[in-house]
């Protein structure tokens, strides 16, 4: 009501506009002081002080509209028959001496005013302090809103450093694959280390180099594979490729036919290899007759090597 | 119509929210207005709202709209002032801006105002009539008391049956205004 009558300070009363237009139940609370206001100066209820600052606002159409309306409304409230008067206590009657006392609407205002004034105190301190709280907390959550900001910029240096290192984990994947693609290649072409290597000189053949002992292997358990490396060094470079077939000497067929085998150098000599089954090796004696192909396609019968493999 | 449309989408997605919120809006403005003893409040108030929905039309940034509407109002209290300090010596020709020359107040006769008064009385149902009276009656000591037992009966704090009878009350003075409105309309 102090702001309504205007006696609050010019930043004070800043402060409560700024309130109510943020605030709808405190914009509510103060249209019911003005009705109470009104209510009171339409009952010549306030003090000739408070009635002469309030008619400085009755220069506003909506409130003179106000004060009629509640001008009508005291005057039906005065014609609704009045309840019995409940029977007055010695306190009360102390403070109301008489109906016709012209001292007592004036003793009853001054007191209804010394009651309510560390009323509206207590709401004007509530109000400064909760304007304080209210400036703390937007204090608060400018400061969150800045966090939040440098936490933002983090997270996309954060995300750009993780695309960089995806790209990169991409890049080795990529190498890696390349590398073991080679290095399948390279061991498609080199013996594998679960073969059981066997080297053959010529036995009999037209260019034996002699040496009727036909060598005894024994092929260890488990091995799943024998390269044959036959000894064609004597073939020098009259045939490039060679054909070579296996033959257990018990057998019809050959076990195995390699065509157009390339040498391989190896300690100055030079082999051409044939990988088998070892499960195709039976303990038995097996003959590998070479032809050689000559560099113009031409076919020879070069040599033929003799083994026996031992029961395993 | 188009800086309207932007106004109220800012109050709410929801048509019929926004209008509400808008309309309270434009009710804390005409009280600013009506409680800084500023005679054409109305006009003021309708100036204001007028004011933040073009600049949102334009294209202004507005972060906090009630912040912003408030801004808007004290800076036209500050143009009313300066306006009322100016007019002595402004000239015969000078009139001051169209949106602040107050209309001569409509001169409303009392016995129809009283007529509307108990008509929009009626029309708040006998529960709603009854609570209205029953808490301005009485006066001084027995008015509070009278108050408080209300509140009893109704099993609500002091606080809520005050927000329940001003509410009821402000219907009431909105019926009677639109009552006198017609009333003036038909009587031109």
């Amino acid at each position: 009501m102090r702001y309504l009558l205007g006696d609050l300070s010019k930043e004070e009363k800043t402060r409560l506009e700024e309130q109510y237009f943020l605030d709808d139940a405190e914009f509510e609370q103060l249209e019911i002081a003005e009705d109470e206001l009104i209510d009171r100066y339409v009952r010549k209820e306030l003090s000739a002080e408070d009635a002469r600052r309030f008619e400085k606002l009755l220069g506003s159409p909506g409130i003179s509209e106000r004060v009629e309306v509640a001008r009508l409304i005291a005057k039906r409230t005065a014609q609704v028959p009045q309840p019995a008067p409940a029977p007055v206590g010695w306190w009360q009657r102390l403070f109301e001496p008489g109906k016709t006392s012209a001292f007592r609407p004036a003793f009853t205002m001054s007191l209804i005013l010394l009651l309510l004034t560390p009323a509206f105190i207590f709401v004007w301190m509530k109000l400064r302090t909760e304007s304080q709280q209210l400036a703390q907390e937007q204090q608060q959550r400018e400061n969150l809103r800045r966090e939040m900001e440098a936490q933002k910029v983090r997270l996309s240096e954060l995300e750009a450093k993780l695309d960089k290192t995806q790209k990169e984990k991409e890049e080795q994947a990529e190498l890696a694959a390349k590398y073991r693609e080679l290095l399948a290649e390279e061991q498609q072409r080199s013996v594998p280390a679960v073969t059981f290597p066997i080297f053959l000189s010529p036995g009999s053949g037209s260019r034996g180099s002699g040496g009727n002992d036909i060598p005894d292997v024994t092929i260890p358990h488990g091995v799943p594979q024998v390269g044959l490396n036959l000894n064609v060094t004597h073939g020098g470079d009259d045939y490039p490729l060679y054909n070579a077939s296996v033959k257990n000497i018990d057998s019809k067929g050959p076990l195995i036919t390699k065509t157009r085998l390339r040498p391989i150098s190896q300690r100055g000599r030079k082999y051409i290899r044939i990988n088998l089954d070892a499960s195709l090796l039976r303990a038995g004696s097996y003959t590998v007759h070479v032809d050689g192909i000559t560099a113009t396609g031409q076919t020879d019968t070069f040599e033929d090597y003799f083994f026996r493999i031992k029961s395993r | 119509m188009v800086a309207l449309d932007k106004l109220l989408d800012r109050f709410s997605a929801n048509r019929d929210e926004a209008g509400i919120q808008y309309e309270l809006a434009r009710r804390k403005v005409i009280r600013y207005f009506e409680w800084r003893s500023v005679a054409a409040a109305e006009a003021c108030a309708d100036e204001t709202m007028d004011r933040v929905a073009r600049r949102i039309d334009e294209g202004q940034k507005v972060d906090k709209l009630m912040a912003y509407i408030f801004a808007v109002a004290r800076h036209i209290f500050q143009e009313v002032l300066r306006e009322e300090q100016e007019r002595p010596q402004i000239g015969l020709d000078d009139a001051p801006p169209e949106w602040l020359r107050q209309k001569p107040p409509e001169i409303v006769d009392p016995d129809i105002r009283e007529i509307c008064f108990d008509r929009c009385l009626e029309g708040l149902g006998s529960e709603g009539r009854n609570l209205i009276l029953g808490y301005y009656e009485g006066e001084g000591r027995a008015k509070i008391d009278h108050r408080r037992q209300l509140a009893r009966k109704l099993k609500i704090p002091l606080n809520a049956l005050r927000i329940r009878v001003h509410r009821l009350k402000r219907t009431l003075e909105d019926c009677i205004a639109e009552c006198l409105k017609r009333t003036a309309v038909r009587n031109r």
